[in-house]
């Protein structure tokens, strides 16, 4: 419970690395039998086309969550997350619902952990194409299955 | 966990509600595995078609997300809870939001389970099958 006369202090995005991190191991490991590490220089190779999901949520503090994955890997945590054939291809709306669905999870998990007592809102996922990301200065930079992919955190100025 | 309805001797059928279709797919594709015998799957992607299927099949549990457009899955909880007409209704939370104050929003509504996602198969394997047990 907090004194309506003490101002909420809006965090900055390098406090919450650590914890969006283990949030992205525990999605990926648990839902998508996926493995996260450090980008290495071969996950950084020539990827294709990109898929990008803006995750907005509000509550104990406002801001979005900023997934950007390649093509290829979101098509491998579509077959991983339902289980079928390494070479299926889903079409583009079932593709691009995964990458919300990923960013809602990665999302909540964050929000449940940080949270803690305090309530939070997810707004509906937004997913495009996204031809040649740049990668934001305070991204967190992944590998996921050896593939490259970036996460961002922004904050509502609670001013 | 009072809300038994024993000897009816039928498998279960199931309503998931989830704005996402690939959940949808993932839920369904665990019950086919599960090797538990349901007699039906049925779909809706928020509370108003959740409801819509509950007017027109008998639904032994409900697995619903909680944040969805148009009718939220407490909101469903809600009017379930109000209406009284499926007192034997086993109603399990599938959501993203594990927050405390969620659970017990949620607690205060009948539901009997709540996972939080991401949802290990193996998780709502289990959990079908305790339904079906108390389903004989």
């Amino acid at each position: 419970m907090s004194s309506p006369r003490l101002r909420r202090r809006t965090p900055e995005p390098a406090e919450h690395r650590e914890s969006l991190a283990a949030a992205l191991d525990e999605v990926a490991a648990e839902s998508f039998f996926a493995c996260v590490e450090s980008p290495g220089e071969d996950a950084s190779g020539d990827a294709g086309a990109w898929l990008c999901v803006d995750v907005g949520f509000g509550g104990a503090f406002g801001g979005e969550l900023r997934v950007v994955l390649p093509e290829p890997l979101a098509r491998d945590l579509y077959c991983a997350f339902l289980g079928c054939e390494p070479d299926a291809v889903p079409l583009e709306r079932e593709l691009f619902d995964l990458v919300g669905e990923f960013g809602n999870m990665v999302c909540g998990r964050w929000l449940t952990r940080t949270c803690g007592r305090r309530q939070f809102q997810l707004r509906a996922p937004a997913v495009r194409r996204d031809g040649s990301p740049a990668v934001d200065a305070d991204a967190l930079c992944v590998a996921i299955n050896g593939q490259p992919a970036w996460l961002r955190l922004r904050f509502e100025d609670d001013a | 966990m009072s809300e038994r309805e024993p000897g009816t001797g039928r498998p279960i059928s199931l309503l998931i509600v989830d704005d996402s279709s690939t959940m949808r797919a993932m839920l369904k594709r665990v019950v086919e595995l599960s090797g538990i015998e349901v007699a039906a799957v049925h779909e809706a992607a928020n509370g108003l078609e959740a409801m819509a299927v509950l007017e027109r099949e008998r639904i032994d549990a409900l697995f619903t997300d909680l944040n969805m457009p148009g009718m939220t899955g407490i909101d469903l909880l809600r009017r379930i809870a109000r209406d009284g007409r499926w007192p034997h209704l086993r109603r399990v939370v599938i959501s993203t939001d594990g927050s405390a104050s969620r659970r017990a929003e949620a607690g205060g509504l009948d539901v009997q389970l709540y996972l939080e996602k991401p949802l290990r198969p193996e998780v709502m394997r289990d959990v079908l099958a305790e339904i079906a047990a108390a389903h004989p």
